[in-house]
């Protein structure tokens, strides 16, 4: 599998795939992982539903805290808080990727996730920095250093930034080249409406752009509208309890190809986090139906 | 030193105090039995098991530092000749500590068996407690348990709060609920010690945080955080050092008002009660020079001038 594979599959990064409540309760007396089997169990799904480029499903915790509990600077309490200048402290997802490294064939793909430095300040109660420009780019250096860690080990480096569908200003462009400013190919994910912003985000020194256009099918026209180099990962499956049936997620790749023809990478809207895992299994396996489907002819 | 705005609960355990106000009370100290592989054989553990309650029991005497033996059962063969020797050579309360929630209810059906549940404290009532061990507490209801505030997707004092109060993200309901609904009359909250690394400093930081926000007796294990410090198992000093960092660590608890701890091997009943005795104390003075807490009689404040 190489990056250039016509209509890859990917995801967007998490899965809902939860350690079982006896592995839980047992692991603090064994001193063992309990997110080594939810790691597991995501990847070997994503597996056998054949997704070219899988995830770690992003078990462990959700995007914010994540982060916020590992880099320095940021205090979780009943909310996420800026408290001092924030650094890179340890490694955060580096060794949950070298896991998945180890599960994956040669011919898969893997992905590697950060949450974005702009969603990560404006999820938090900043009570240190007086400018939240200084704030996201301290975060985006520290991000940087875990990208740098992941682009050794993972074949894509995706910033999720759900915010930036919100508000878009210049140093949440910046921070986001900071983070991806790597060798590696890169890939940057905005949930919600980017509509407004699609200009932006073509201009972005990114690989890949990802985005809801399943929830938001007006986005076909908006990038339909410009040139830009990127290759554009389509949302063609939503994130939505419903199962969709294989020949309404083929009609969305369809479409998809026929805006963006080879450019176009698949994937669901968002994470699937919120689903149960037997509909998060079956969206992806009926996603990767539905390309062999439209390839086939 | 301080004291809490919250009102703080305190239980009589068959004349042993625990809870209430830093300083109020000497800390409840509980080493266990049968720990690792110590223990396994039955016919040449009972002698040493009995000698090593004894000397707790004597260390407590002459410090004024309440104590209590933990039971720690691994498989389901251990569970009668434990208990049998438990309730033989035990007076009054002891704390059964049960890594599998299997194992756990086999425990409480011999406890009940043994018409006994009216001495145990259950250790504990945690994230991987599934609906029959719920049921089962219910039907047949230990005196008190250790609720565990282990919260692996986050292990902020929050995060650990969290467990105890609502369940987190995990459980539907919190564990004080779930304690309340079976009946247990003594609730001790344990805060989870964590590995260096994995915040462990939150450990601590979770006993002033579950003091002011449920009024409880609160305690930990702080100890596993040594055990589980990986560049000291791989230190060449280890063996001459270990067992005075094991005990030393729980001063750190003690000077935040924990209530319980849960020292570890018995073996270490000497140097861990001691230090118990000392940090008493000292936030004893501090308690009742400050906020006017009452210091109990029988209080190494007293007893050891």
């Amino acid at each position: 599998m190489d990056m250039n594979e016509e209509l890859m599959t990917t995801v967007v990064g998490s899965y809902p795939s939860v350690p079982g409540k006896k592995l839980l309760g047992s692991s603090y007396y064994d001193g063992s992982d309990p997110f080594h089997e939810s790691l597991r169990r995501a990847v070997k799904d994503q597996l056998e539903c054949g997704i070219d480029m899988v995830s770690d499903g992003q078990t462990r915790a959700d995007m914010v805290s994540l982060f916020a509990q590992k880099l320095s600077g940021f205090r979780v309490k009943d909310r996420v808080e800026l408290v001092n200048r924030v650094g890179y402290r340890d490694q955060i997802t580096v060794e949950d990727q070298k896991r998945v490294r180890d599960l994956i064939q040669d011919n898969t793909l893997l992905k590697g996730i950060v949450t974005g430095p702009y969603t990560l300040v404006k999820s938090s109660d900043n009570r240190y920095y007086k400018k939240e420009r200084k704030a996201v780019f301290d975060t985006a250096e520290a991000l940087h250093k875990e990208a740098v860690e992941l682009s050794d080990i993972c074949d894509v480096v995706q910033v999720d930034e759900p915010l930036l569908s919100i508000d878009f200003p210049d140093h949440a462009k910046e921070a986001v080249e900071t983070v991806l400013d790597l060798e590696c190919t890169t890939a940057l994910h905005v949930c919600g409406d980017v509509s407004n912003i699609v200009d932006g985000l073509v201009e972005l020194n990114v690989d890949i752009l990802d985005h809801e256009f399943t929830s938001i099918p007006k986005l076909y026209e908006r990038f339909d509208e410009l040139d830009f180099p990127q290759r554009l990962a389509v949302g063609v499956v939503s994130t939505r309890p419903e199962l969709e049936k294989v020949s309404t997620i083929m009609k969305r790749i369809e479409k998809a190809y026929e805006f963006f023809g080879p450019k176009t990478m698949i994937d669901p809207d968002c994470g699937l986090r919120n689903l149960d895992t037997d509909t998060a299994k079956g969206k992806l396996k009926n996603m990767v139906e539905a390309r062999e489907m439209f390839l086939n002819g | 030193m301080f004291s809490y705005a919250k009102e703080q609960m305190t239980y009589d355990l068959e004349g042993i105090k625990v809870g209430g106000q830093p300083g109020e009370y000497p800390t409840l100290m509980i080493g266990t039995l049968f720990y690792e592989d110590q223990f396994h054989e039955p016919e040449s553990s009972l002698e040493k098991a009995k000698a090593l309650i004894e000397d707790q029991n004597r260390i407590s005497r002459r410090t004024s530092v309440p104590s209590m033996v933990d039971i720690l059962i691994y498989e389901e063969e251990e569970v009668e000749w434990k208990l049998d020797f438990a309730l033989d050579n035990i007076e009054g309360f002891f704390s059964v500590d049960v890594p599998e929630a299997e194992v756990r209810m086999k425990v409480l059906d011999y406890l009940d068996q043994q018409d006994s549940l009216h001495r145990a404290i259950y250790n504990s009532l945690n994230l991987g407690m599934d609906e029959e061990e719920f049921e089962l507490l219910k039907e047949k209801t230990p005196a008190g348990a250790i609720l565990l505030g282990y919260n692996p997707h986050d292990n902020s004092a929050h995060g650990r709060k969290e467990m105890i109060k609502d369940g987190g993200p995990i459980l539907d309901k919190g564990l004080l609920t779930m304690s309340q609904e079976a009946g247990i009359g003594y609730v001790f909250l344990d805060t989870a010690a964590t590995p260096f690394g994995e915040k462990a400093c939150e450990t601590v930081r979770a006993v002033p945080v579950f003091k002011s926000e449920f009024g409880l007796p609160v305690g930990c294990a702080l100890h596993n955080t040594i055990e589980s410090w990986r560049w000291l198992n791989d230190y060449e000093e280890r063996e001459n050092i270990f067992d005075k960092l094991d005990s030393s660590i729980d001063t750190i608890p003690l000077t935040l008002g924990a209530d319980f701890i849960y020292y570890g091997p018995i073996e270490n009943a000497f140097d861990s009660i001691l230090n118990a005795a000392m940090v008493d104390k000292m936030v004893a003075e501090g308690a009742q020079d400050y906020f006017g807490v009452e210091i109990s009689k029988e209080h190494p404040y007293h007893t050891l001038r």
